[in-house]
């Protein structure tokens, strides 16, 4: 089953990027043949065309997000880089398929979040179980002793255990239009995602209500202030090869996959901050996050941003890609790690 | 390195486990169940605490050291130090050894000195008062600490004068042909092929990873090594922890400046590399640890100088 499952895995997210790429040939010196394709791969190979992918931003929209509807983009860009979070998912958008297994249609495989849900079923029960074990023992060391009367707790448990919930509601029909279930979902970008897809890798266009923004739009829009504290972080790690997504769940800015969500576990949880301005902060703050941090084996590491003052930068005079890059390239980042020592055990 | 503490439970643990003795998380030991049998265990531990702790504390005359306040080094001089405290404590001059205030008050607060003022035997209290104008409270406290639980722990020597470093920023000087083409550009990832995703992440990388730089070097506390350590006074090896005391009231956690001023002052860490790129990420550079002192509690807080790595 593992192995299956890796396997799988290893054959769906292969690529770390929405972006295409055209490997050379192995060159085998020794073969002319050999040597001539790769010159030839490597004078005439035409450009890649790029799968471009259309968003909506919506200035009066308070989460930022940028809005991806067509269903073979946002599946896209999840199998490729894990950008985006299903609007109805806990991150890939995989609620149509999910709704189809719900109504007994074909949906094809089983979702992350429902083997979570399977797994966490599974758990109660044991709980339970436990639980109900537990009771008994107490229970038979109190008959021993002679003041209470024996009974079999777990007989009676097995007795009262409740039916299981239909799993159609009534509601679902009004998700059927003619013989098919109508799509629902879409996949919010987060500001940073959206502008490392459109600025980065040229791949996200992004339309407002007057058309197509420009680069200059997008980075007052999605990049100003603090936002750029968090890019800068974000872009600096997406750089490196890390699989970035938001730690909002953990109470930081973001998260560091080595791969990404189905392979294994985020590794770090990173805190972006922007270091030339003194941001005051206390112990009970940083105290609060590592604290949470540790508590779901994740190491919490400060991303510190030094550059211009965010807030000072002139934003409108953003208007080539070469005034983004001129503008990154004043930026650096330096990691810290921030953990808990406890000394009684690192006594060895 | 997750700390154990902050472990999650591991269900599967439960599986494994036959019969019903399996443990429930966050749930005290001792938890009334009613029975007697609980409460006859319970009864006979506690008496067993109240005789340990209705027996006078004392110490043999034979092993008692004597100490003698001196205001003008504010430290305790023992002219005859003995015991294997002395190994690891104190400072070794020609006619005498010099305590600090600290560790005169850890060796007086376990009944092994007796520190003298002026001919007299002074109480806790008194070498307290004393000791108090020449070390921080945080410090005493930090310092018993960890001395209780076993760690040996040195005043950190003052620091030799530290050249500063100039800055460093690691950048990819890939800008010149992205530059000379760039008015047909409308991403970074600029050239028209890419024969690999590393060439992109490369033309990605313009925020550059920052290194220590032009600092005033902040010094730690303490020395502090681990218990089973070899420990020579006269020839300390380097220490397994740096640390350095802060009062969670008075100061904030440290700025930036402040956090490389800390590494400034201590060495890389000399243990080798990891083969996964995750523990070397982990491992980091360089090393200190903060005693946040909160009103007489602490917290000990790691702080590592690291830098992620490209991956693939």
């Amino acid at each position: 089953m593992k192995g299956s499952w890796n396997k799988k895995i290893n054959e769906v997210y292969v690529d770390p990027l929405p972006f295409e790429v055209q490997p050379l040939p192995t060159l085998i010196l020794h073969n002319p043949v050999s040597v001539l394709y790769f010159l030839y791969k490597l004078c005439f190979s035409p450009a890649p065309r790029q799968v471009k992918i259309a968003g909506t931003f919506d200035p009066n929209d308070p989460s930022m997000a940028v809005r991806v509807t067509d269903e073979s983009t946002m599946l896209r860009l999840w199998e490729m880089g894990f950008f985006g979070k299903g609007s109805l998912s806990r991150s890939e958008p995989s609620w149509y398929g999910r709704t189809c297994r719900r109504l007994g249609l074909d949906g094809g495989e089983m979702s992350l979040e429902e083997l979570t849900e399977l797994r966490r079923q599974k758990r109660r029960i044991l709980k339970r179980e436990r639980d109900l074990a537990e009771r008994q023992e107490l229970h038979n060391k109190l008959v021993a002793e002679g003041r209470a009367e024996p009974v079999n707790l777990i007989e009676l448990a097995a007795l009262a255990e409740e039916d299981a919930q239909p799993p159609i509601r009534d509601e679902d029909r009004e998700l059927v239009k003619g013989d098919t279930i109508i799509k629902l979902e879409h996949l919010q970008l987060m500001p940073c995602e959206a502008l490392f897809l459109q600025l980065g890798l040229g791949v996200l266009d992004i339309s407002d209500n007057d058309g197509v923004m420009s680069i200059m739009k997008s980075v007052e829009s999605l990049a100003k202030g603090k936002l750029l504290t968090e890019y800068i972080a974000y872009h600096y790690y997406r750089s490196l090869g890390w699989c970035v997504r938001s730690g909002v769940k953990f109470g930081t800015d973001f998260i560091l996959y080595r791969r990404g969500p189905p392979f294994q576990h985020a590794e770090f949880a990173v805190m972006a901050v922007y270091a030339n301005r003194h941001e005051i902060h206390d112990w009970w703050w940083s105290q609060g996050v590592a604290r949470v941090v540790g508590s779901v084996k994740k190491t919490l590491a400060f991303a510190y941003v030094e550059g211009p003052d965010p807030d000072l930068v002139d934003y409108s005079e953003i208007k080539t890609i070469s005034d983004w890059r001129a503008l990154l390239a004043q930026y650096s980042v330096q990691s810290v790690i921030y953990s808990r020592w406890t000394p009684n055990r690192t006594r060895d | 390195m997750s700390d154990s503490e902050d472990e999650v439970q591991d269900w599967l643990a439960l599986t494994r486990v036959q019969d019903a003795a399996v443990l429930k998380r966050g749930e005290k030991d001792f938890a009334p169940d009613g029975t007697n049998i609980q409460q006859s265990i319970l009864d006979r531990s506690r008496n067993a605490m109240y005789d340990a702790l209705n027996h006078p504390r004392a110490t043999s005359a034979k092993n008692l050291v004597y100490g003698e306040w001196d205001s003008e080094r504010q430290q305790v001089r023992v002219d005859k130090p003995k015991g294997t405290h002395f190994f690891t404590m104190g400072k070794a001059e020609r006619t005498a050894t010099f305590l600090d205030p600290e560790e005169a008050v850890y060796l007086a607060q376990r009944g092994t000195l007796q520190v003298m003022y002026r001919g007299n035997a002074l109480s806790i209290e008194g070498i307290c008062a004393f000791c108090m104008s020449a070390c921080r409270q945080e410090n005493m406290l930090v310092y018993s600490y960890l001395k209780k639980l076993g760690y040996i722990v040195r005043r950190a020597p003052a620091l030799e004068q530290c050249v500063p470093e100039p800055i460093q920023h690691l950048r990819q000087s890939q800008g010149f042909w992205f530059w000379l083409t760039q008015p047909w550009h409308e991403q970074l990832a600029w050239r028209s092929v890419y024969r690999s995703y590393s060439q992109v992440y490369r033309d990605l990388s313009i925020v550059s990873t920052a290194r220590q730089t032009h600092v005033e070097p902040i010094a730690a506390h303490y020395h502090v090594y681990k218990p089973g350590t070899q420990f020579k006074k006269s020839k300390p090896l380097p220490p397994d922890f740096y640390v350095r005391v802060v009062d969670a009231r008075r100061q904030n956690i440290p700025t930036l400046t402040e956090t490389r001023g800390l590494f400034a002052s201590v060495p890389e860490t000399n243990e080798a590399p990891k083969r996964s790129p995750i523990t070397r990420i982990k491992q980091g550079k360089k090393q200190v640890v903060l005693a946040v002192v909160d009103a007489g509690i602490v917290s000990f807080v790691r702080l590592v100088e690291t830098e992620f790595e490209r991956l693939n």
